[in-house]
């Protein structure tokens, strides 16, 4: 899908309009509380599936459409968003903050994201940021994204994977990931929701798979990877969609 | 627990009662230090993909004044850990029956 990159395609009003969409009742609900508090903010519905209901929220014409991306359609769900209501900034709620899922958002049509980490305080504001056409990103995602747009265009190049990868698993190449992005065994297993011996279990056979001796050497190879994602296409190994969607909270 | 999880708890909360947060806590190693020396009322944690909730009881054990709300990992459920005054009236009472109270065991 393509979209025009000078224009976020966002209004620009002093009360923005939210429809949110999760299948999670507490943090749905809960968010249709706080953001309903707030005086920049006006929550027009939230939906828990897609249907008939999100859909008539999204004839409002609303200027913000959060979608969970723990949601199981959540890819859908903003191609369906951009279709219906095409002036409305698609923002990635709670997103796992890496280069592979903010691109797959992206090419959906996600105009910007709010990362997991992030509290309620920065949620505002960056929802503010990206109706004006703006997103704070990692330095990580930064690195990742000038990589990608430095790898040979390749109009292949849909969904981002890594050739001479076929001896890690769709797990591991996640834990590469996100060794490269600087995160500790602690962190990856929190991150992924895994145990810390299992993180190990993993970084042990990624080392032993890639015949390396240390993780930062991990790290430089899922970057060489990366610089050369664009024939990597093609080889059906690795589709980062399926990452970004189904990561639990 | 993701932070954005955890701040729309406090603030759905705090809008009907007075929370005051005296700890939030990253890691799980320093939870048992934190809940002697600080004795909360509440404490929140959240689970890990497939964690039993036997984190909650033990939590429970060691603060037996508190409620221990745990968070499933996708943030869907919540499981609540709390002890409650229990009554066993020992009716006609044996010294069998004393004793199977004493260990705990649930008189017939």
């Amino acid at each position: 899908m393509s979209h025009d990159v000078s224009d976020p395609g966002c209004a620009h009003r002093s009360v923005l309009s939210v429809v949110i969409l999760s299948d999670i009742r507490f943090f749905r609900e809960g968010l249709v509380e706080v953001l309903g508090r707030h005086s920049g903010l006006s929550v027009l519905g939230d939906a828990a599936e897609l249907g008939e209901a999100f859909e008539a929220f999204l004839a409002l014409l609303p200027d913000i459409v959060l979608i969970d991306t723990g949601f199981p359609q959540g890819l859908s769900a903003v191609r369906l968003t951009r279709l219906l209501a095409p002036g409305a900034c698609v923002v990635a709620l709670a997103l796992a903050e890496t280069g592979h899922n903010v691109v797959v958002w992206a090419e959906a049509g996600a105009m910007g994201y709010i990362p997991r980490t992030a509290g309620l305080g920065e949620m505002v504001a960056a929802l503010q940021s990206v109706v004006r056409g703006e997103q704070a990103c990692s330095s990580a995602v930064s690195g990742y994204l000038l990589r990608r747009i430095a790898a040979p265009a390749d109009p292949n190049r849909g969904s981002p994977q890594l050739c001479g990868s076929p001896l890690l698993t769709k797990r591991e190449l996640e834990v590469v990931e996100l060794i490269d992005a600087g995160l500790s065994n602690k962190e990856i297993a929190r991150h992924l929701n895994i145990g810390i011996a299992t993180t190990k279990t993993h970084v042990h056979n990624i080392l032993e798979k890639l015949r390396l001796g240390r993780r930062s050497q991990a790290a430089i190879w899922i970057r060489e990877q990366l610089s050369q994602s664009a024939p990597a296409a093609r080889s059906g190994r690795w589709t980062s969609g399926s990452i970004a969607e189904s990561r639990p909270w | 627990m993701p932070t954005l999880l955890s701040d729309v708890i406090k603030e759905v909360i705090s809008r009907s009662v007075t929370l005051e947060v005296v700890a939030e806590l990253p890691e799980r190693e320093s939870v048992s230090e934190a809940i002697l020396s600080l004795a909360p009322d509440i404490v929140f944690i959240g689970l890990l993909q497939g964690e039993a909730d036997t984190v909650g009881s033990n939590l429970l054990r060691l603060a037996p004044r508190a409620k221990v709300i745990a968070i499933s990992s996708n943030g869907r459920n919540a499981y609540v850990y709390e002890m409650l005054a229990h009554r066993d009236a020992l009716l006609e009472f044996t010294p069998a029956m004393l004793v199977q109270a004493v260990l705990g065991s649930r008189p017939s």
